[in-house]
């Protein structure tokens, strides 16, 4: 009865335009744990309803903003065993706003061992290009030979959050680094409504780097007046790249351009290379190579004090490895016009990807490679994807 | 002895022996060969001579325009190797004269003449008028090294060999510069420059082995050397001695330094103990070298790498976020050592220049000879008015 009455005394104490604008959440239901990826779901109502816009934020990091009914969006989560809270704010005409907010909470620690989702993107072609209509039963997955239940499908544009990662070192002086600088933009004009990128131009050193943001006109603008400049460290940045993106909820690329091999790093391609396989951000590597007629698989030589001519190609070959390991690809570049084409093409095919999930029957030891078979029981269609997973120890 | 730039059978140089210097003795002590059809040898030999008086009267650059006019009449753009050596002859033989008037000195101008229309010739990219400069001041460096017997001189010879093999490093072209630093070393065992220079073009081309002893070599000679003990201690951790590595990185780490020294220094030391499987001394390690130089990149990245390998995510993540992208036009330590090192060879410039205008009267003296012709030659040189 006294919460009753308090309850009619808010109610007649509130102003007029409290029931012109309201939001719920739908999806996650609070006090319910949530991993991998999570549908959310908001409704909008009251007078003001009509036009108005949902800003979904997780964590207090905005997700973007969706403009029109239904206000879906799914979101990866990721896998750690941590509460999320999600923040809906309904906008409307008139500057009215209404805002409301989900909890979800962690796991006791004795559920823990059911959190080790593995997520895995992947790409699909045929004789005719893409295969885009794949079902969850198509796809097989095997992990060290045991058959996965796949608990989690999606299919076609999941947001993503990208590192572009440009080689600016001396040798990309003039032509090259234009045409590169071009290329990222039109990779950044791909960008979807939630996506965010973070631009880091590097030669033997860090030379500018962005926030992520989702608004291209800023990305556009931190790629004007670039200077080619200085040595090549390749290793560095892609580890500061992948631990830029550690921090980062769904799905994560990273987009590497280079003419060359590494020169200058501290950290050598083995090392990196295992971190590579405890992200699961995919790796893209144009390779700027400018050698028209030679064999795509041809390995460069060169010579630094750093590394002779043998360790310099090891280097290469192990940036090759861990870069298909991802999931990515390596597309090598022998004429300047092709490299708008080639940044165009990875945008597009990271709007064509599968996301499959599973818990691994078996668990892995801390710090053991696993290795990941994915297939499409569909013949003819091929099949890239991460080669596995290394858990963390 | 020349090197062999057009692939003709002539034997190539291997080092400032005896044979060498012997070689270009016996050319200077013998007549050229008389018969010459396309060359010019009147015009070339007067011409040369011109040069050499613009020199004697203290007109530097004036001579070195006046040369390569002359040696680009003389040569042109593509020349056979028997035209190279037909050119050479001449020149040499107007040496010859000088030198029979005065005494070895009357070389230096000369060589000092020819060493800098080398770096010449090397900026305006005309390589085989460069080779051919380079070859005349190399040998006569040695000849007149191994004639007068003088500790002295044979130094400025090893100046004059390590300064020349000091440009050829910067094409990374190893094998002529460490050839002509091996000269230098011939000459002048314990030339800093040749021995810093060679262990760089060794450590290029991944043999370690040699880099370390010749940095090793120079470290008896100045123990102080830096930049020679983080050099050497590099090559014996890829030589895989990390304990003498670690002990040579301490000790560098205690002593004055460049900052880029110390950073790599620094890094060096944090992998040697990274390969020693010491993991929590390779991050103390890391950690000392970001305070020391907080704006390090690398040994950021370093750190958060050993953190991260040691299960400390977060840590790692905080690290990076503290990185700064360069200010313009900085670069990395890592970079600086990739570099030709810095060997001295301006100073060695300097000395060599001012020897050769202490010089300049020998050179007068022996042109003295040439007499009324002068005017005449002068007037042929291109470029030789003065």
């Amino acid at each position: 009865m006294r919460l009753a009455l308090v309850l009619l005394g808010v109610l007649l104490a509130c102003p007029a335009w409290a029931d012109e604008l309201e939001v719920w959440i739908d999806r996650p239901v609070g006090d319910q744990f949530v991993h991998g990826p999570v549908q959310i779901e908001v409704a909008v109502s009251g007078k003001q309803a009509e036009g108005a816009v949902v800003e979904l934020l997780l964590d207090g990091k905005s997700l973007g903003t969706l403009v029109r009914p239904p206000f879906r969006l799914q979101v990866d989560v990721g896998n750690e065993n941590v509460a999320h809270e999600f923040e809906a704010i309904a906008k409307a005409g008139g500057g009215v706003t209404a805002r409301t907010s989900v909890r979800t909470p962690k796991l006791k620690v004795d559920d823990q061992l059911k959190l080790s989702l593995q997520q895995f993107y992947i790409t699909t072609s045929g004789s005719g290009g893409r295969v885009l209509d794949l079902e969850r039963d198509d796809f097989r997955v095997v992990e060290e030979g045991r058959e996965q239940t796949i608990v989690t499908f999606e299919r076609g544009d999941v947001p993503l959050t990208s590192v572009l990662l440009l080689d600016c070192s001396l040798s990309m002086t003039g032509k090259p680094l234009e045409a590169a600088l071009e290329g990222a933009t039109h990779f950044l004009a791909g960008m979807n409504e939630l996506d965010e990128t973070m631009l880091m131009l590097y030669s033997d050193r860090l030379l500018r780097a962005s926030d992520f943001t989702g608004t291209p006109d800023e990305l556009r603008a931190a790629l004007t007046g670039v200077e080619a400049s200085g040595g090549t460290a390749i290793n560095d940045h892609l580890f500061l790249a992948l631990k830029k993106l550690d921090a980062r909820q769904g799905r994560s690329v990273i987009v590497l351009f280079s003419d060359g091999t590494d020169v200058h790093s501290v950290l050598s391609m083995a090392e990196v290379a295992e971190k590579v396989r405890r992200s699961q951000a995919l790796i893209y590597w144009i390779y700027l190579r400018l050698d028209p007629g030679e064999s795509p698989d041809k390995v460069p030589s060169y010579m630094a004090t750093w590394r002779d001519i043998a360790a310099s190609q090891n280097e290469f070959k192990l940036l090759r490895q861990a870069v298909e390991e991802s999931g990515g690809r390596v597309q090598v570049v022998d004429h300047l016009e092709e490299l708008d084409d080639a940044f165009v093409g990875i945008m597009q095919e990271l709007r064509e990807q599968y996301v499959v999930g599973y818990y691994p029957s078996d668990p892995a030891a801390a710090g053991s490679w696993r290795e990941v078979k994915v297939r499409v029981k569909r013949p003819g269609v091929k099949v890239r994807a991460r080669e596995g997973y290394a858990a963390y120890p | 002895m020349r090197r062999n730039d057009s692939g003709s059978a002539r034997p190539s140089r291997r080092r400032a022996s005896a044979a060498a210097w012997l070689a270009v003795g016996a050319l200077l002590l013998a007549p050229p060969a008389s018969s010459e059809k396309r060359l010019d040898t009147d015009r070339l030999e007067t011409s040369y001579i011109a040069v050499l008086d613009l020199l004697a009267k203290g007109h530097r650059d004036q001579a070195l325009q006046a040369l390569m006019a002359t040696e680009t009449e003389a040569l042109g753009s593509a020349p056979t190797a028997s035209r190279i050596d037909r050119v050479w002859r001449h020149k040499l033989a107007v040496v010859r004269k000088a030198l029979e008037l005065t005494t070895p000195e009357v070389l230096v101008p000369v060589i000092v003449l020819h060493h800098d229309a080398y770096e010449l010739y090397r900026e305006a990219k005309q390589p085989v008028l460069a080779r051919h400069s380079r070859d005349m001041a190399a040998d006569l460096a040695a000849f007149r090294a191994q004639s007068t017997k003088s500790e002295a001189d044979r130094q400025f010879a090893g100046w004059v060999l390590a300064s020349l093999g000091a440009s050829v490093l910067d094409l990374r072209t190893s094998g002529t510069s460490a050839t002509i630093l091996e000269d230098a070393l011939a000459l002048s065992p314990r030339n800093p420059a040749a021995l810093l220079g060679l262990a760089w073009a060794h450590e290029i081309h991944g043999e370690y082995q040699e880099a370390a002893e010749r940095l090793a070599a120079l470290l008896e000679v100045e123990p102080d050397h830096a930049h020679a003990r983080l050099r050497l201690a590099v090559c014996e951790r890829r030589l895989g001695n990390l304990e003498t590595a670690r002990g040579l990185l301490h000790d560098l780490l205690e002593m004055p330094a460049e900052p880029w020294i110390r950073s790599v220094a620094y890094q060096e030391l944090a992998r040697t103990l990274l390969g020693l499987g010491q993991l929590e001394a390779a991050e103390r390690v890391a950690r000392k070298a970001l305070e020391e130089l907080p704006g390090e990149q690398e040994i950021a990245i370093l750190l958060a790498s050993i953190c991260e390998r040691r299960g400390r995510l977060a840590e790692a993540e905080s690290i990076i976020e503290g990185i700064q992208p360069a200010a313009a036009g900085e670069v990395s330590a890592r970079y600086v050592y990739d570099g030709r090192p810095d060997l001295g060879i301006e100073q060695a410039r300097a000395k060599m220049r001012a020897m050769m205008d202490e010089r300049l009267g020998v050179l007068a003296s022996g042109l003295r000879w040439w007499g009324a012709g002068a005017a005449q030659a002068q007037g042929v040189a291109a470029g030789g008015e003065g």
